[in-house]
């Protein structure tokens, strides 16, 4: 319970912090559509640039913003080598049984783990400088059109909102279900893969059914708190942008310009 | 005007086919101010009754009134959940934002709480819990009992007739346990309203009054020191007298009669010291 769980909010005051939640939900929409847009290593070294200015701004621990990142370097890594060598057999450097490494490949490769990595640590600065209820009320107000397709807008905002809450608890709970499968004899750590996969379902049974019972509860103390899902409209805190947001909106389309038309 | 008055309640969960009363007939009161302890072993329907004051389950049978609204039917639901807070047994699950102040915020915006009077609201809720200042942390980062004084001040924030603690101790450590004890003490000092529900028979010893239940039916009401020190019944009920009553009727039965039968650690030094 020591640590700072990674991507859960941290108050601050910095610049990022006081947008308002709906001008960052836009931002991060508009940043995703610049990283897809991207597609050259110039590309990628102007994002690189943004998010360290964003780092910057944000005022948040290199750990936290880029934790997750780090948590998942082997599935990157992986990624990039099997792209690398099974893209495109043409134009390989060299070839070996059935690997075929080649330019193309690693740009592929590159391309596909430099975006997901963007839109990581992207993602991860909303929910980092975001206060979480800020940040349902702006994916409702996001989602509002669906209203008039008789979506319970409100419901799905509250329900990811929640499940963005409970990532680290969930974590918390399967790394103790993990050691106490340990003590009681499961090979998690067993090398031989049939081992692995047979370790997989005491784990993955007991972490199932604790959600369940924690999700009743919580269902339970919301309701007790009179949240109530046939309520009219709720009238949470105002979103009223000033002129940052608009400038944060500018800059984030700009960006998305740039990555079109230039690079 | 009583709190909560119940009348012949009557509850079975309709589980496969079973249709075990977990509420048999229970009849109470509790009046303005009291603080009423509810012991009973776990299945007893300590929940089931806590979970009707609150209207999370309707009334099958039997007349409830709770601060005065007919709980009967779903005309007074919402009324009845801001006029009775409830804080549950295990303090992970009841957070639904990982910041305090937003935390205790909900159950405010949910009942449409002007805007401009939620901070206010939120910092003397926490400092009624003697959690001031805590507005900007996370409650996943805290303490067993702070957490759940956290969840008390939630419930504080809405100003309730009455408070529910349902089992609201028995996951904390000893620490835990004492800060929210203490806390509850303090908010009966205060005035509050409230029924304590818990399988620790010490815990009770403060109340005001013991309803003591038991296969769904109320089995003894009465001061602490009536139903506490009445080992018959509450191993009736499925509970071990506390400690000092324990060593009381121990001694009994070696020979040696004290004056009155203490309660409280305390009260057996001073017996025993006599």
């Amino acid at each position: 319970m020591n640590a700072v769980p990674t991507g859960v909010y941290q108050p601050g005051s910095s610049f990022l912090h006081r947008l308002c939640a709906f001008a960052k939900l836009l931002c991060l929409i508009v940043l995703l559509c610049a990283v897809v847009a991207t597609g050259s290593l110039s590309g990628y070294a102007l994002l690189l640039l943004f998010t360290a200015g964003l780092l910057l701004l944000s005022r948040v621990p290199l750990r936290s913003a880029l934790g997750s990142a780090w948590r998942l370097r082997w599935f990157f890594l992986i990624i990039l080598l099997m792209n690398t060598c099974f893209f495109n057999p043409e134009g390989a450097w060299f070839s070996l049984w059935i690997f075929t490494p080649s330019p193309a490949g690693l740009m592929q490769g590159l391309n596909v783990v430099l975006r997901v990595l963007f839109i990581l640590v992207f993602s991860n600065l909303l929910t980092l400088t975001t206060a979480p209820m800020e940040l349902t009320r702006a994916i409702e107000l996001l989602l509002s059109p669906l209203g008039l397709l008789k979506i319970p807008v409100g419901q799905v905002a509250m329900i990811l909102s929640v499940a963005i809450q409970f990532v680290p608890t969930l974590f918390e709970e399967t790394d103790m279900i993990r050691k106490a499968q340990t003590a009681r004899g499961a090979k998690f750590d067993s090398p031989r893969l049939l081992d692995k996969a047979g370790a997989a379902a005491p784990l993955v049974v007991p972490i199932f059914l604790a959600a369940f019972k924690r999700a009743d509860e919580l269902a339970l103390a919301m309701e007790a708190r009179g949240y109530r899902t046939d309520a009219p409209s709720r009238p949470g805190r105002r979103l009223s942008g000033t002129w940052r947001d608009a400038a944060a909106l500018v800059c984030c389309c700009l960006l998305w310009a740039v990555q079109i038309l230039y690079l | 005007m009583d709190a909560v008055c119940a009348e012949k309640l009557v509850h079975s969960y309709a589980f496969a086919g079973s249709k075990r009363r977990s509420l048999d007939g229970v009849s109470f009161t509790i009046k303005q101010g009291e603080l009423v302890a509810l012991l009973g072993h776990n299945g007893c329907g300590k929940t089931t009754l806590a979970r009707h004051l609150n209207a999370l389950l309707p009334v099958q049978s039997g007349e409830l009134t709770v601060a005065g609204l007919d709980a009967k039917g779903s005309a007074n639901l919402w009324k009845i959940r801001r006029a009775c807070g409830m804080v549950f047994q295990n303090p992970d699950n009841q957070f639904v934002s990982s910041l305090v102040e937003e935390d205790i915020a909900f159950g405010l915006r949910n009942f449409g709480t002007p805007e401009k009077d939620i901070p206010e609201k939120v910092r003397r809720a926490l400092e009624s819990v003697g959690m001031g200042g805590y507005e900007k942390r996370s409650p996943q980062l805290l303490s067993g009992g702070q957490k759940q004084r956290i969840a008390i001040a939630g419930v504080l924030a809405l100003d309730p007739d009455i408070l529910i603690f349902d089992e609201a101790t028995s996951m904390l450590d000893p620490e835990g346990r004492r800060e929210v004890l203490e806390t509850i003490n303090r908010l009966h000092r205060q005035g509050h309203t409230i029924l304590m529900i818990s399988h620790y028979i010490e815990e009770a010893v403060y109340s005001d009054r013991v309803l003591l239940i038991h296969d769904g039916r109320i089995l003894a009401q009465g001061k602490p020191r009536e139903i506490l020190t009445d080992p018959e019944q509450l191993r009736q009920a499925g509970l071990t007298p506390p400690m000092p009553v324990r060593a009381y009727h121990d001694l009994k039965a070696a020979g040696i009669v004290l004056a009155r039968c203490p309660l409280t650690v305390e009260e057996l030094v001073e017996e025993l010291c006599r």
